[in-house]
């Protein structure tokens, strides 16, 4: 989970699609007249081909800019306990051990992980468990959940948790 | 933000893709066609020669496109519908979401398929291999091969396999389908 704007992101695969149909319809449109479109001039001046060069180099850093900041949002904490006199930060690890210790004994899942993220200001725990084949669902549902329980208690604080139960790689069996 | 609005957005995001993968792509080619224009741009603005064709070059021949040229116009604007399609369909993933009283969850539709899978195994007393379960957005299809000579209620199968699906609460709702098979097999 990230805090990566989607619906930008849409705009800007929408824009980049567009520009290539319209440039191509263009060219195609020299090929084969339908529309009066006006004609290019025919040498460009060094200060046009300068302020194209800038163009290109705007553009540069700022696809850059996007790409770098795709996926953003994940952090290390995932509670923050401050008082008057210092504060505490847990690690999202923590949480993680904790509730792998906790789902040891549930033979449907085969291994868990946890990580933290943040949404606004708050941090929440996504817990991605990996279910075996063939697992009652229900189980696994309701024993992530005991365990999310058990985490309240000792954080002594409800934090949003996104749990994603995934199916395990094949070969992996449904032991008796 | 309260914790249902919360639990509705991570769920929303977790259904669906990013669409990061394929920005990131499309600005790749934007950030080279753009080196490579500006490059050029360069090369011309100080009165050197281009590296493969300079600017005035290039729109005189799209004034009067070659084969070539048309060609490429044509893959672009495949490209292009490619891209604009992306940035319109929903871009679901093979997952639904389960109703809790705590958690936002969601479920990878290969998890759901193995868990009906086992409803209707144990329902039917077959062999894990002879029960197969294909889970899309909205149907869970179950064939179960029976064994040879014994009879199967394919109703009373897909009833309990709703029973199951109805039980979890699946968003998008999963309609439960098991059929079986004409051929059974010999064995257990």
């Amino acid at each position: 989970m990230t805090r990566t704007n989607r619906l930008l992101n849409r705009v800007f695969l929408a824009l980049v699609g567009l520009v290539l149909i319209a440039a191509a319809a263009w060219i195609g449109n020299r090929a084969y007249p339908l529309l009066e479109i006006p004609a290019l001039p025919g040498t460009l001046s060094a200060d046009l081909l300068w302020i194209i060069v800038a163009a290109c180099a705007v553009l540069i850093v700022l696809s850059i800019a996007w790409i770098v900041t795709r996926g953003r949002g994940r952090q290390q904490t995932v509670l923050r306990v401050g008082g008057d006199d210092g504060s505490v930060a847990i690690d999202a690890r923590v949480a993680s051990d904790l509730i792998s210790e906790d789902l040891k004994s549930v033979n449907d899942v085969s291994s868990v992980s946890a990580t933290a993220f943040r949404v606004g200001r708050e941090p929440a725990l996504e817990v991605r468990v990996d279910a075996r084949r063939g697992a009652d669902l229900r189980t696994v549902i309701t024993s992530v959940t005991g365990s999310i329980d058990e985490l309240d208690a000792v954080f002594e604080k409800r934090i949003p948790v996104l749990l994603h139960v995934r199916g395990s790689s094949s070969g992996v069996r449904l032991t008796k | 933000m309260t914790e249902q609005k919360l639990y509705r957005r991570l769920v929303r995001r977790s259904l669906h893709r990013s669409r990061s993968a394929a920005i990131v792509a499309a600005l790749v080619g934007v950030i080279l066609v753009a080196a490579y224009v500006g490059t050029e741009a360069t090369l011309a603005a100080l009165g050197r020669g281009p590296l493969l064709v300079t600017p005035d070059a290039a729109l005189a021949s799209s004034e009067n496109p070659t084969v070539i040229l048309l060609v490429a116009a044509g893959a672009a604007a495949l490209v292009g519908i490619v891209l604009v399609i992306l940035a319109i369909v929903p871009g679901r993933r093979g997952r639904h979401e389960v109703a809790n009283e705590r958690l936002a969850v969601v479920v990878d539709d290969a998890v759901l398929a193995g868990a009906l899978s086992r409803v209707v195994r144990r329902e039917a007393a077959v062999a894990e291999s002879r029960v197969r379960t294909v889970v899309s957005a909205r149907r869970g299809l179950v064939t179960v091969t029976p064994t040879s000579g014994v009879l199967l209620n394919a109703s009373a199968l897909t009833a309990s396999a709703k029973e199951y699906l109805d039980a979890l609460e699946l968003s998008p709702a999963v309609r439960a389908d098991v059929s079986v098979a004409r051929n059974g097999v010999v064995g257990s």
